[in-house]
């Protein structure tokens, strides 16, 4: 069937944010904002225009999180253009190698400190009636995720003696 | 060694090829990388290097932009 590639990815972005344990299934709770998320759908091309891959991600619907309640910080910290080119003319001055390099799924590595509920997605299986997900783990969408994505890289950083 | 991070994109500059790798070695232990190599490409820039230096240039994400406003059709 023509949509079993998206099924198929779906399943497999469940099934990985299960074993990354972002969330555990708890009875929805009163006076508390529970989110709602959607599925975002993605085709990667190859350069030749041929397909890459599917992609399917689960995103909350951040916009719902009130400020001083759901989330208190944001900020993050990211390099400057200025910062870059500095970088890149001391690569020239003293030949340095330059590489680079992407983390996977960088978000999702993020701790949440705050209690953050959300809606199930449409047909998980581990899931009761009346129950929703307590975000353990960071999620795309969330107000706070890039300020915690920082907060875990620059800690793990200074853990293996990075100043 | 220099390391500067933009959200989850990563430069590592250096001369100590070892330690490079090092820091990618346990970057990938903890949260598994994408290793791209030499820089490249880097938030919508190009990067190119010769005896003389390195050269930047945007032209890719500009023609990008091109095709994505219908400038170019």
């Amino acid at each position: 069937m023509k949509y079993n590639c998206w099924r198929k990815v779906i399943q497999c972005e469940i099934s990985d944010l299960e074993s990354n344990q972002t969330w555990e299934t708890v009875l929805r709770p009163k006076n508390k904002t529970v989110i709602g998320c959607k599925w975002v759908f993605k085709i990667k091309y190859n350069a030749d225009g041929t397909v890459e891959r599917y992609k399917a991600r689960l995103a909350a619907k951040g916009y719902i999180q009130r400020e001083g309640i759901d989330y208190l910080e944001t900020f993050s910290p990211i390099a400057k253009m200025t910062t870059i080119r500095l970088l890149l003319s001391l690569a020239s001055i003293y030949n340095w190698e330059l590489k680079q390099l992407d983390i996977n799924n960088a978000f999702l590595h993020g701790e949440l400190k705050e209690d953050a509920y959300m809606v199930a997605p449409p047909r998980l299986a581990s899931i009761q009636p009346r129950q929703v997900c307590k975000l353990r783990k960071a999620l795309y969408g969330l107000k706070q995720v890039d300020r915690e994505w920082f907060a875990k890289l620059s800690s793990f950083f200074i853990s293996v003696g990075y100043t | 060694m220099a390391l500067l991070a933009y959200v989850d994109n990563i430069i590592l500059a250096g001369n100590h090829k070892e330690e490079i790798d090092r820091v990618k070695e346990s970057l990938n232990k903890t949260f598994k990388i994408k290793d791209l190599g030499d820089l490249r490409y880097f938030l919508g820039f190009e990067v190119a290097r010769s005896k003389k230096g390195i050269i930047m240039s945007q032209r890719k994400y500009v023609l990008d932009l091109l095709t994505d406003a219908g400038l170019l059709a």
